[in-house]
């Protein structure tokens, strides 16, 4: 069975996060948020192509703005294959996980 | 400054564009304008750009790892390959990268030297336009030419010629003691020119004091290295030197000499000095250099027509003494390498010059020896490709594409050429000394680096490889789709009839070296057998510059020598065989018009004909302390006496003849047999020996077998006094005389070496092509084997094929060489007479060679057992 790696899988919840609102800069937003980590631009424009080319997202263009000095916004939005790698990876996670506790150490509280 | 306004830089999105291979880049541009945006709002510029800054950064290095990290891991693993492919067969690269690595550094340095050799003086500006006068002297009866011309001719070209920019003369003086500072060293290289030498050739100055260096009478300008050598580090700008007593001032240091060049100097004093000879203004007395340079338009041809007969405007038949003097052009940067006139070479030279018919063999062996090793080379890998074949078609089979392939294999002959190139410089920089010792050049470590020849080195690789990797994929087993490559593919027949045609090369090469070399040898020792000078006892030569104490007082000198213990004999000359001769002008008493011409002089004492052991044909020696004969009695040598139309040596005796520099009129006394004075390349010519003490400068003396450290040391001490604050120096004499033979030597040298190279290179080639061309037979071989064939009929079953190949290669080999040997030899007055040996032991070493090898492959064959190949899997 084939896995999504673990950027991928930030990426493409926060794309579902984000609804109608997931271009480069939200996502970005968004993934260094929840990972409490600084991921360059780059890095994530590669991950959003490799998904592209898996079928797991869908792009769309968006409008000109004039913020942006002419240039439009690209929105990614999930496909279902998206989402059924998602399962799968959840699925995998709960079961591995399953009856195992958290693991604790001695100087935590 | 674009750092204030709301855009970014336009540096940064370039480099975006370039990492970032996204499709929609347009899109993620306009992403990174908001986000700039937005940081340029909250904390200002610097921050922003930063930001920008470090997100290129970090994008680009990732582009770098995800899209071309296929691509390097992918020419990473090629390389593992290759290496390891060559590291499965350490025994055949190693022989093959040593073979073509040999020849390649013969090939490099005779390259590096012959380039050098040519390009001497290429540094001087507009060399195109610079020349040098020489004359050409007809007299009566001879003819010579010299690089030499009167001292009157350079201020009337200047004055009377609109063609001429600038003419000098320069006076050239060796063997001097120069003094300075308390240091006294004797100087060889010492020039008195115009000071507008320095607008015709190019002598850079280092340090000057002011613009008229050269035009006071006492001026003086020095080398680096001169002063060095007197003054240490302190300026010499403004001391005093001495040249053989006279005193000048130093007012000017000048840049090293090139070594390049066919004038060296280490002093250049003024022409002032010069003036004061009488022999300057004299139209028959050519001692100095001339040089000019014409201005850029005018034709040299026309402008040597007009100086061709301008000496007869100022001569007269009464004091020209019916010589003629032809003036002839010569370009500066052919002064080095083919100084000729009509054929003839000229004499007094400034230094040594370096025969272009010399260089152009050296360069015909070059490309041979290139040749030879890069063929060896091509053959020896092509005939390895049939063992990768098999595994190329696995990898055509698996997928692989055409371009892949062929990158793979480039790679791996790509390696295997670097190595060898690396190897090549390596080696070159390795035997720099001794081929700098062998050929007595003077290369440096950085004239290796040579442009040309890395260009030509690169090319060559890079078509050799292209070459290999595509004739690899081209004998693969799996069908080919039509290229215009495979159109030339060869067939089967065509390949050994072609590997034959290489063997044959090699072999006939070997053959051509191996019987040059010898006969090259042969004819060395032959003329040093015949050139009569071995005596049994020792003899040194002692040189004096400054003869002003031995010419007056060489009497009491002579007793003191003889008195010390192992001398058996003492002879003073002005030179001695080897070290070449005076030439005056000479003719018989009263028969000016026939017999008139210059002729080899030299001035010795009365043992000198003992100590030599010259016979007398006719007459007898110089008697001692007999007055007539110091300075008026002549002996002359056979060749002197047919010169002079005598026509036997009994009508010689007592007859007079003109000779030497002040046309003393004397008698010849004695008739002597024609010694080697010089190297026995040329015909004995015409001598004459005079009796003036004023011309002695060299010392030689006879010693038995003594021991030679005691007899030394009481020979510095008796020669103190006669060397005037010289430092002693001793030559023994038959080492002297063999520096005649110094270009043959190199010569035999050179073809040694190459033969040796040549040697190695044909047994590897041979032995890895038989070893193939067998090999691919096995299965017919062990058939026969298990038919009842005996290993002698196995080896008969090999050689039958190559019986060909071998009698076409010593044909052709010893052709050549024969025609070599006879175009060489022409030229030689005492050759040695058509010797079979050498023809034989060059044909008789290949075959032995050739059937050795080709009996150790039989025998390894032989010995498997033949089952083992005829087994199908």
């Amino acid at each position: 069975m084939e896995f999504i790696t673990r950027l991928e899988e930030l990426i493409l919840l926060a794309i579902w996060k984000l609804q109608n609102n997931a271009y480069g800069v939200t996502i970005n937003d968004e993934v260094s948020k929840q990972a409490n980590r600084d991921y360059s631009m780059g890095a994530l424009y590669f991950t959003l192509d490799q998904l592209l080319k898996k079928g797991y997202v869908n792009k769309y263009p968006g409008p000109p703005i004039p913020e942006r000095r002419g240039r439009g916004r690209l929105f990614y939005t999930l496909t279902d294959e998206g989402k059924m790698a998602l399962n799968r990876v959840r699925d995998l996670q709960e079961s591995i996980w399953k009856d195992i506790p958290r693991f604790r150490f001695e100087d935590e509280t | 400054m674009k750092f204030f306004s709301k855009k970014p830089p336009f540096v940064f999105e370039l480099l975006l564009r370039i990492s970032c291979r996204s499709d929609e880049i347009s899109y993620v541009l306009g992403d990174f304008d908001e986000i700039y945006c937005n940081i340029l709002k909250r904390a200002g510029v610097i921050k922003a750009v930063k930001w920008y800054l470090i997100q290129i950064l970090r994008t680009m290095s990732l582009s770098i790892k995800t899209y071309y990290f296929w691509i390097i891991s992918l020419f990473h693993n090629y390389i593992k390959l290759g290496f390891r492919s060559i590291l499965r067969k350490k025994g055949f690269y190693f022989l093959n990268i040593t073979g073509l690595v040999s020849g390649l550094t013969c090939f490099l340095l005779l390259f590096v030297y012959i380039n050098r050799e040519y390009s001497y003086d290429n540094y001087h500006p507009d060399k195109n336009r610079i020349f040098r006068i020489s004359t050409f002297i007809e007299a009566p009866a001879s003819f010579s030419v010299f690089a030499y011309t009167t001292g009157n001719l350079a201020p009337i070209l200047c004055r009377n010629f609109p063609e001429v920019e600038n003419a000098a003369r320069i006076y050239c003086i060796k063997n001097q003691k120069v003094t300075s500072d308390n240091k006294s060293f004797t100087e060889n290289r010492i020039l008195f020119a115009d000071s507008q030498i320095f607008e015709i050739l190019s002598i850079p100055f280092l340090r000057r004091d002011s613009k008229t260096t050269l035009k006071g009478t006492d001026c003086v300008v020095i080398t680096k290295e001169t002063a060095e050598k007197y003054f240490g580090r302190k300026n010499p700008i403004g001391k005093n030197i001495h040249i053989n007593d006279d005193e000048y001032q130093i007012t000017g240091v000048l840049e090293n000499c090139q070594k390049t060049t066919h004038l060296k100097y280490d002093i250049i004093c003024g022409f002032k000095n010069v003036e004061k000879y009488s022999w300057l203004s004299d139209w028959t007395y050519s001692q100095v250099y001339t040089y000019v340079k014409l201005y850029s338009g005018y034709d040299p041809q026309v402008f040597e027509k007009k100086i061709k007969n301008l000496s007869q405007n100022y001569l007269s038949v009464s004091n020209s003494g019916n010589y003629k003097f032809t003036y002839f052009l010569q370009r500066l940067t052919e002064l080095h390498t083919d100084s000729k006139y009509k054929g003839l070479t000229l004499e007094f030279e400034p230094e040594e010059i370096n025969d272009t018919d010399k260089l152009k063999i050296f360069a015909l062996i070059n490309l041979l020896i290139l040749l030879v090793s890069y063929s060896g080379f091509l053959s020896l890998s092509t005939g390895h490709a049939q063992n990768r074949s098999n595994a190329i078609a696995v990898r055509q089979i698996a997928g692989g594409s055409k371009g892949q392939l062929l990158t793979q294999l480039f790679i791996e002959y790509f390696i295997i050429i670097f190595i060898i190139i690396i190897m090549t410089y390596c080696s070159a920089i390795l035997f720099l000394r001794a081929f700098n010792i062998l050929f007595s050049a003077n290369l440096n470590v950085i004239d290796i680096f040579n442009l040309k020849f890395v260009f030509f080195m690169g090319l060559t690789a890079l078509l050799t490889g292209i070459f290999l990797s595509k004739y690899l994929l081209t004998i693969s087993p799996c069908k080919q789709p039509k290229s215009l490559f495979n159109r030339f593919k060869f067939h089967d027949k065509q390949k050994v009839f072609f590997k034959k045609i290489l063997i044959a090369l090699q072999l006939s090469l070997l053959v051509f070296l191996v019987i040059s070399t010898m006969i090259v040898r042969y004819q060395i020792k032959y003329m040093k057998d015949n050139s009569c000078w071995i005596n049994e006892t020792k003899k040194i030569v002692i040189p004096v510059a400054d003869n002003s104490v031995l010419k007056r007082e060489y009497r009491d000198i002579k007793d003191k020598f003889k008195k010390i213990e192992g001398i058996t004999g003492v002879s003073f000359s002005s030179h001695v065989p080897g070290s070449g001769s005076s030439r005056w002008s000479s003719r018989r008493a009263g028969r000016l018009q026939d017999t008139e011409q210059i002729i080899n002089c030299i001035y010795v004492d009365t043992d000198f004909i003992n100590e030599y052991g010259i016979n007398i044909v006719k007459g007898r020696n110089f008697i001692d302390n007999n007055k007539k004969d110091v300075g008026y009695s002549y002996l002359i040598n056979e060749a002197a006496m047919k010169a002079f139309k005598w026509k036997s040596s009994a009508e010689a005796i007592d007859k007079e003849i003109v000779s030497g520099v002040r046309h003393i009129k004397g008698p010849v006394v004695g008739v002597v047999d024609d010694f080697h004075y010089k190297g026995l390349q040329k015909k004995i010519e015409p001598l004459i020996i005079g009796n003036s003490p004023g011309f002695f400068h060299y010392i030689t003396l006879s010693m038995e077998n003594v021991n030679f450290d005691e007899v030394l040391f009481d020979i510095e001490g008796a020669c103190r006094q006669i060397l005037v604050g010289f430092p002693f120096k001793y030559h023994f004499f038959d080492k002297l005389f063999d520096k005649q033979y110094k270009s043959e030597k190199q010569l035999e040298k050179a073809f040694s070496i190459i033969s040796f190279i040549t040697l190695f290179l044909s047994c590897v080639t041979l032995a890895c092509l038989s070893s193939f061309m067998i090999l691919k037979r096995k299965k017919e071989i062990n058939i026969r084997r298990i038919l009842g064939a005996s290993t002698s009929n196995i080896l008969f079953f090999i050689t039958k094929d190559f019986i060909g190949v071998v009698t076409g290669a010593v044909l052709t080999g010893g052709l050549f060489s024969l025609i070599f040997a006879g175009s060489r030899l022409r030229f030689c007055t005492y050759k040695i007479s058509l010797n079979i040996f050498p023809y034989i032991t060059g044909c008789v070493l290949a075959a032995i060679i050739f059937f050795l090898i080709l009996s150790l492959l039989s025998f390894k064959v032989s010995r498997e057992n033949p089952a083992e190949s005829l087994r199908v899997d």
